[in-house]
Parts: structure tokens; sequence; C-alpha cells
């Protein structure tokens, strides 16, 4: 249980993250100019690196092309994100 | 090329299931406004369009939409999920069940299977620009009813971010609309190509 | 659902300025064309409140709550006259 809610916090935190650089990403688009928000864009997705780094040692890959530290195959691992089960209260 | 990661953009977590509102969410997954024709518009326009700017728009908010068709699927998928055939058929999704059992498929509210119809790729940056900004307010109006119609915090939580999503990017439509506009604007140099004197020609 | 962080966004560039997020002014434009104003950067929320919200930008929230799914309009305030009066 204990294992669920830390996965789900690190899960959250990546989620929140990774959204705010999808949206900087679509602001950079029209506006490739802006210092100030490539700037930002840079510290987010370090931060985010770094978090998704942590998720993958412990709870599995994130990404085609992460590493698998699990084994057996550890991608295709119920539940998958649409399920009930795979997501976090925000 | 696309990769695909393994969590969604934004939570799905719905607790008690309900068909009736399953069969008019799904509308944002194979409907006229929905993900899935927002997605296929601006991944098929991305190929005419001009400017970097608006090329990197086009592409990179068709790809943010393949995140929303799955969001929606997600949604529809747990609201079906647990329901009984009762609950089902009292909300008038028996014909749906007949073909899908509680599949997903893409179809509107109205059962009508998607088309592509729904999309205009004109090959004219402006032309398609426009499209795009009318896409995104369709697709506010209809998770603004949609909104209207649940009751459910776990089911709005999710249409709100959506709806915010087309606020967001008419946003940035209209910027490469200002690009583009600006650019066509502009005199540009071009190089003509030297004219070939044929000297065989000669009589 | 209820929005118990924090509202203020993160202003840490540009803190001190007085700060418009957006173009106010479009200066030349022609007929028969559309312009949005362009957005300019000037803070971002925080990355939780912006899942909650929706966007990165505090300038582009636009909320909706929906509508009263019970209210009913009569036939007098939607058309505003009655001629059998």
């Amino acid at each position: 249980m204990k294992n669920k809610v830390e996965k789900f916090e690190l899960l959250k935190q990546i989620t929140a993250m990774d959204f705010s650089i999808i949206d900087l990403h679509l602001y950079l688009n029209t506006h490739p100019m802006d210092n100030c928000a490539l700037d930002k864009y840079n510290a987010l997705v370090m931060e985010c690196k770094m978090m998704k780094e942590s998720y993958e040692r412990f709870y599995g890959m994130l990404c085609m092309g992460s590493i698998s530290y699990k084994y057996p195959w550890q991608w295709i691992e119920e539940p998958w994100p649409w399920e009930y089960d795979a997501n976090f209260k925000l | 090329m696309w990769l695909y990661e393994k969590k969604l953009e934004c939570p799905v977590r719905i607790k008690t299931p309900d068909p009736k509102m399953a069969k008019v969410i799904i509308t944002q997954y194979g409907g006229p406004d929905g993900e899935l024709a927002a997605s296929i518009r601006y991944l098929s326009q991305k190929f005419s369009m001009i400017t970097p700017q608006a090329i990197a728009t086009c592409n990179d908010i068709g790809t943010e939409e393949l995140g929303h068709l799955e969001i929606v699927g997600a949604i529809v998928h747990q609201l079906l999920q647990g329901a009984s055939i009762e609950e089902i058929k009292a909300a008038g999704l028996d014909a749906y069940y007949a073909d899908h059992d509680t599949g997903i498929y893409p179809v509107s509210a109205a059962g009508v299977p998607f088309s592509a119809a729904y999309i205009q790729s004109k090959g004219d940056p402006i032309t398609d620009l426009h499209e795009d900004m009318a896409a995104e307010q369709k697709a506010r109006s209809t998770y603004e009813y949609l909104i209207t119609l649940a009751d459910d915090p776990d089911v709005i939580a999710p249409l709100k971010f959506l709806r915010e999503r087309e606020v967001v990017h008419f946003q940035r439509f209209g910027e490469c609309l200002r690009i583009v506009q600006d650019y066509l604007d502009e005199p540009h140099l071009y190089v003509m190509p030297k004219p070939e004197f044929n000297l065989d020609r000669k009589e | 659902m209820n929005v118990t962080r924090n509202k203020t966004p993160e202003t840490d560039f540009k803190p001190m300025e007085q700060c418009t997020p957006q173009e106010t002014v479009i200066k030349d434009v022609k007929l028969a064309a559309a312009y949005v104003p362009f957005q300019k950067l000037c803070s971002l929320f925080h990355p939780l409140d912006a899942l909650i919200y929706g966007t990165v930008f505090p300038e582009l929230v636009s909320p909706y709550e929906g509508k009263s799914k019970h209210y009913k309009m009569s036939r007098q305030e939607q058309k505003g006259d009655n001629y059998e009066e």
C-alpha cells in the first residue's frame, strides 16, 4: 500500500511537470525568441527527467526505449493508463 | 514519428459507472468536433503548412490531441465498466452494445460513425488555420455542453481540463495565423532560373 | 473540484514590473483578415496548479461551471412580451 502511495505521488509530480512542459513547448513554437520561456522550459525538463528516472527505477517503464529494471518484461504489465487503478487522485 | 508515454496527460479516475454520460461523451471520441477529428485534421494539414512556427504548431497540437483522444476513451471506458445491462439499455446504449459490447468505437453521441467529412485540409495555410481555430471553438462548446450535462465531479474534472486546452490551442492557432499573414505580406526575393536558349532551332 | 491550493501564480521572474501578458495594440491591420493578439510571458502556475487549471499560463485560464440543469425559462422571460395581455 505504501509503495502505491509513493508511486502515485511521484506519478502526480511527473504528470504535472510533463503537462507544464507541453504547454510551454506550444508557447515556444509561436514565440521562438522568448529567452525567458526557453530557460523555464529547460529547467522543467531537467527536473522532470530526474523524477522520471526515479519513477522508472522503482515502478516501471514509462516509454518505449526506457530501461527495464525488472524481469520479466515489464512494459506489458497492467494496469494501463486508461484503467481506474492506474490513476492518482488530483 | 510518435512515442507513447504510459500515462495520461491528466488523470481519469471515475468511481461510478454511468452509461448515460458515456453515450454523450463518446462524441468527443468519434464525433464531428472530437479529438480524433482534431488530431487527423492538424496532422494532415501540417504537410502543406508554411512558416516553421505554424508547421510545428500543427504537428505538436495534433500530437497532443491524440493524447486527448486517449483521455476521452478512458472516460467512456470507465463510465461503462461495471455497468449492468439494464443500465446500458436504460441509457439507450443497447444498439451500441449490440455492435461493440462495452468496447470503444468512434461514433458521435447520435451513433454516427466517424467520417473524414468532419475535417478539411485545404492546402491553403490561411484557410487551414481558420479551420483549426473554428475547430477549437467547436470542441470548446461541445465540452461546455457535456459539463452542463454531467453531475459527477470525477467526470467534470477531466472535461474541464480538456475544455481549457481548446482555449489554449485557439490562442496558438491565432498566433500562427498572425505569423503566416505577416509572412505572406512581406516582399520575398525569388531566384529566377536562367531561360535556356535553344541554339539548335536555327533554320 | 475544490482548488484548495494557492491561487497566486508563481512569480519567479518579472516579479517587480507591471507585466501585461499580451499585446494590447495591433498595428497595420488589413481588411478581410482576422487578428488574435500575441500572448506575452509574465508568470507561470506551479505545475500542480497548472494541471488543475488546464494551462500553465494564468492569463489563459477561462473558467466554466456549466448551466443550471433545473432552471426553466418561461416564454415571457424568453421573448419579453405577451401580446395577449
